[in-house]
């Protein structure tokens, strides 16, 4: 068994136990990245302290000390959340060089339960994207096939983790961007309740729609993370006083199989599925329904208006998150003769193409006489959005739906075409615009292609959900 | 006004300057989008009240408690700066 | 004739620990060097997020409760988007559509009330100094909590203006919200003004006045803009739309003339932060520190104590002087009196020294055994001045100054003093009793010089008037 084939809880297990030192789990990482990561182009950054920490561990283990629970465990973190002392770049060119002053709390917490981060990984540039082709440092490569995208836009995250490069990984969604990605790299991957974690040092994208979630290759390292990094922060006005439980515990206790109430939205199963995604997720439903499970099809009428709604609010808050890049107090700067000549040659300059279209539409939604007609409407179709899941809620306990319309599509395909590339986020992104939880399990592949179902659980129903994921990983992935 | 004035005014407002380039092909995008966006328009929105954030919450404040913090790293990461003051050009 | 019309935007300082949306400390004076007191929040780092301080929302509160304003049940805090160097986000978290109050006014001692449109919470922005072609940022003030006082265009003269401010002014004191000092920046006020011809409904073209520092622009920034508006309009002229900046130094208004940004601000509710709902229970709660406020307190003083216009102005201009007088006229009566010392002596000095009542070792208590001694001539009015005087500058307290220096007198003393001058002047006393009364003052000077300035003149006469008046029948 490879090293990398155990969980978080098996490896730190083991090296309390000492059968196994800190400084060789992180060896074997860096090493499977200096392999692959020229290829698959993974991470941004590699964080050279990292096998410095590792050795403290190991020290603090060898002289009996106390040491945190997850010790030495190497994570990779995408690189718009903070770490303090490292460069975060959101895969911008206006950002680089910019050293993080402090921690992201989910950050912080993974510190403080002994986590080590292993490197900072690609995105699409301030998280806009569906495929990890819009970042300054060039695209990420799925794993599967290099030729072809690795999802977005926390692609960086998934690869790193679907390849071996790091134990497990954070990422950002506001659209799709942790389940997507999971889903072309065949991994798990949660988008938590909207104020389940923190958002406090993640760089906002669209600020009432992000959620930082663990990406990860089995649910109990999904379970640990998330357990580690939820609860209320006094930092993020947003995030829920709601108790958080031990995820990871829940997952194993009452080993009774439940029975699930699953609602399949028929919108979600219409003509836009291809068909080789279609044939794996049937099947994958057929073996829920040989389990017993209560699976019946249900309507999510508003979800058409979804997209739409997603795109207006998400580049609003987005034109309004990024004015802050201005080339004043952090990143980089061309420079002009006046102050407003500097501002705007800086951001003509070093923002990438997608980013500039998704600013000056979002400035357009929210300017004089517009308000109205996009902003104010998406938001109130959002609220139509809520409601058809709670109606949904009130009998059922899981939605399922296809994470992606279609199998990971080649590099460069839907690249010269916005519209055609946001309908990759038409599964994805009504859990956002309702805060829902949602989760990528991958259920199997088509043409040496992973394909992923997604999971929609009710509010803060996360433990639920993850227990369901365990069964399908035991049952029938595994 | 007209499109290309829109797209003019649209960038002043979001402060980024596009090449002649960059001006064509986003007009064509944003055409093209803002399209998309008029499915809207479909929805009896009468009564509907918007939200603002998915979840319900309010009331989250804190006490009014002053904490000095070591602010010097804030500076070091300015583009320029001098005697720690962050530095611009001109404002006129 | 034509008639003037005015609406003023103040912003008013809150006097809290620590800024709106972090912890760090609201102080940003002068001694505190640049780029001190910030943070990730207040110079929008990437990442970080704003928490609303409960203590600007009772402030507010109270301001909106003062001015009798509708306070909102549900209110939420928007962006204002611009970009400008001292504006770390690139938007200002401020107030727009969902307000703390409205509906609100400020009654005028005319008894005209001047209508508050509404009364809403936002963030100051960083400070610039403009040096050689480069602009230099500190972010020390972004970040200070403000109240945005709007007002409906209800004023109709630089007068009203002026008591206007000087009310408000006097309101957020007596509060304890702000320190209401427009030459320190904690009250900063912008006007809109517009003529129109007497009786006429429609209002003319408004023009916005920026830049007014100090209390005593203020009048003269307002009439020098009335003075040009008319000469416009008598020349057959039109005003145009615009904002204009006070220039102290010439003392008249200047156009901008710079390209102005279009004014589409793009507000829309900041998802960082969460709708707040005002309960009545927090209204109760805060409605407990309300106080009498100024206008109140004035009238309340010409009608109590019977004083004119100037001195229940001049008493009722600072809480703890209103305070003060109140007090001491509890101990010794004759508030005409006490009003006298303390709006004439006492501020006189204070004046002088620059120092406020709170800061002295003067108390009611202290202040009434003075008067007491006065009233009962136990000591004189020119001593009492002088201890005053001495008191306040340089901090004792008076009554043990009169101790100290054995400045009380009394009747008994100063007859032997009165003999002795008598005697050793008999010229004089012969010409008083001749007729030539007016020469009883070289006497009491002599007195006084004696005396140092120790004896009552008033007391003085008296004695010398007995004692000439026996004298004289000694002549006859």
């Amino acid at each position: 068994m490879k090293l990398e084939d155990f969980s978080i809880f098996e490896l730190s297990y083991l090296l309390k136990k000492r059968q196994i030192r800190a400084v060789e789990i992180v060896e074997r990482y860096l090493s499977i990245i200096e392999e692959k990561n020229s290829k698959l182009n993974a991470f941004i950054s590699v964080n050279e302290r990292a096998l410095e920490e590792a050795k403290r561990v190991d020290e603090s283990i060898s002289r009996g000390e106390a040491i945190p629970p997850y010790a030495g465990i190497p994570i990779a973190v995408k690189d718009n959340i903070n770490i303090k002392g490292m460069e975060t770049t959101c895969a911008s060119e206006i950002l680089k060089g910019y050293i993080a002053t402090y921690d992201a709390t989910a950050v912080r917490k993974l510190r403080e339960k002994g986590f080590i981060f292993i490197g900072k990984t690609n995105m699409d540039e301030f998280a806009m994207g569906s495929s990890t082709e819009f970042s300054s440092f060039g695209p990420s490569r799925n794993p599967h096939d290099p030729e072809r995208v690795a999802g977005g836009s926390s692609g960086g995250s998934a690869v790193a983790v679907a390849s071996g490069m790091a134990q497990a990984a954070l990422g950002s969604d506001t659209g799709g961007s942790i389940r997507l990605p999971a889903s072309f790299c065949g991994v798990y991957g949660l988008k938590p309740t909207y104020g389940r974690v923190s958002r406090y040092g993640l760089v906002a994208y669209a600020s009432s729609l992000d959620q930082i979630g663990p990406i990860a290759r089995n649910v109990e390292d999904i379970a640990i993370l998330l357990s580690v990094i939820s609860g209320w922060d006094e930092n993020d006005s947003t995030t829920s006083t709601m108790p958080v439980s031990d995820f990871f515990e829940y997952i194993f206790e009452n080993r009774d199989r439940e029975t699930y109430r699953i609602a399949l939205p028929e919108e979600y199963w219409g003509e836009g599925l291809s068909i080789e995604v279609r044939k794996v997720l049937e099947e994958f439903l057929g073996f829920l329904k040989m389990n017993l499970f209560k699976i019946e099809k249900v309507s999510l009428p508003h979800t058409k208006y979804a997209i739409p709604s997603y795109y207006i609010i998400a580049m609003a808050e987005a034109s309004s998150n990024l004015g802050r890049f201005d080339g004043v107090r952090y990143g980089r700067r061309v420079e002009g003769r006046t102050f407003r000549e500097m501002i705007e040659n800086t951001r003509g300059e070093f923002f990438g193409e997608e980013v500039k279209r998704r600013v000056l539409l979002g400035t357009f939604v929210l300017s004089a006489g517009y308000y109205e007609d996009y902003y104010l409407k998406a938001q109130k179709a959002r609220t139509l959005i809520i409601n058809d899941f709670k109606n949904i809620f009130r009998e059922y306990d899981f939605v399922l739906a296809p994470t992606s319309p279609t199998l990971p599509f080649r590099i460069g395909e839907k690249i010269d075409d916005p519209l055609k590339m946001y309908l990759s986020d038409i599964y994805t992104v009504s859990p956002n615009l309702a805060g829902l939880p949602a989760l990528n399990i991958p259920v199997g592949f088509s043409n040496g292609l992973p394909v992923g179902i997604q999971l929609i659980g009710n509010y803060f129903s996360e433990n639920r959900m993850l227990k369901f994921a365990y069964f399908v990983e035991k049952e029938y992935s595994g | 006004m007209k499109k290309v004035e829109l797209v003019r005014y649209i960038e002043k407002l979001s402060a980024i300057k596009l090449t002649s380039d960059e001006e064509e092909k986003f007009s064509r995008y944003f055409e093209r989008v803002i399209d998309y966006f008029k499915v809207l328009n479909e929805m009896e929105l009468g009564e509907v009240e918007p939200v603002f954030s998915a979840l319900p919450m309010k009331n989250v404040t804190r006490e009014d408690r002053a904490v000095s913090r070591d602010p010097e790293k804030i500076v070091k990461n300015a583009p320029k700066s001098e005697e720690n003051y962050f530095k611009v050009p001109k404002t006129i | 004739m034509m008639d003037v019309v005015i609406g003023l935007e103040v912003h008013v300082q809150l006097k809290t620990k620590s800024k709106i949306f972090c912890s760090c400390p609201a102080d940003y004076t002068k001694d505190i060097p640049p780029n001190t007191h910030i943070c990730e929040v207040c110079t929008g780092q990437p990442g970080s997020l704003p928490v609303f301080n409960k203590k600007v929302l009772e402030y507010g509160v109270l301001l909106s409760l003062a001015t009798e304003s509708r306070i909102s049940k549900l209110i939420r805090f928007e962006r204002k988007n611009y970009f400008y160097p001292d504006l770390p986000k690139s938007y200002q978290i401020s107030q727009y559509r969902a307000p703390l109050s409205y509906g609100g006014f400020i009654e005028l001692k005319s008894g005209k009330r001047i209508r508050l449109q509404r009364i809403h919470m936002e963030e100051d922005a960083g400070k610039l100094v403009h040096v050689a072609g480069e602009t230099f940022i500190d972010f020390n003030r972004a970040g200070v909590p403000l109240l945005e006082i709007v007002t409906e265009p209800d004023i109709s003269s630089p007068d009203e203006a002026v008591e206007f401010l000087t009310l408000l002014r006097e309101t957020v004191r007596y509060l304890g919200i702000s320190d209401g000092d427009m030459e320190e920046g904690s009250l900063r006020c912008d006007a809109n003004i517009s003529l129109k011809p007497e009786g006429e409904d429609r209002l003319g073209t408004k023009v916005e006045i920026k830049n007014i520092n100090s209390f005593k622009f203020v009048k003269r920034a307002l009439e020098f803009e009335i003075k040009r508006q008319t000469e416009v309009l008598k020349s057959g002229g039109r005003v145009i739309q615009e904002t204009r900046l006070f220039n102290e130094a010439k003392g008249t208004t200047e156009s901008m003339r710079t390209k102005e940004e279009a004014h589409d601000y793009r507000y829309f509710p900041d998802p960082d932060l969460v709708p707040i709902e005002i309960s009545q229970e927090l209204i109760d709660r805060v409605s407990e520190d309300l106080v009498e406020l100024p206008l109140q307190k004035y009238w309340r003083f010409r009608k109590e104590y019977g004083l004119n216009d100037e001195r229940a102005s001049i008493l009722k201009s600072d809480y703890y002087m209103a305070e003060f007088f109140e007090r001491t006229v509890k101990f010794v009566g004759n508030p005409e009196k006490v009003a006298n010392w303390m709006t004439v002596e006492i501020t006189g000095i204070l004046r002088n020294v620059g120092k406020e009542l709170k800061e002295t070792p003067l108390t009611p208590e202290n202040f009434s055994s003075l008067l007491k001694l006065l009233f009962e001539g136990k000591i004189s009015r020119p001593a009492a001045k002088s201890v005053l005087k001495r008191a306040l500058e340089i901090g004792e307290d008076p009554i043990q100054l009169i101790e100290n220096e054995g400045l009380l007198q009394s009747r008994g003393d100063l007859s032997p003093l009165i003999e002795e001058i008598l005697r050793s002047h008999a010229d004089q006393v012969k010409d008083y009793c001749n007729g030539r009364k007016k020469i009883i003052s070289f006497f009491i000077g002599q007195a006084m010089k004696i005396t140092r300035g120790k004896a009552d003149p008033v007391e003085l006469k008296k004695i010398f008037e007995e004692k000439l008046k026996d004298a004289c029948k000694g002549l006859d």
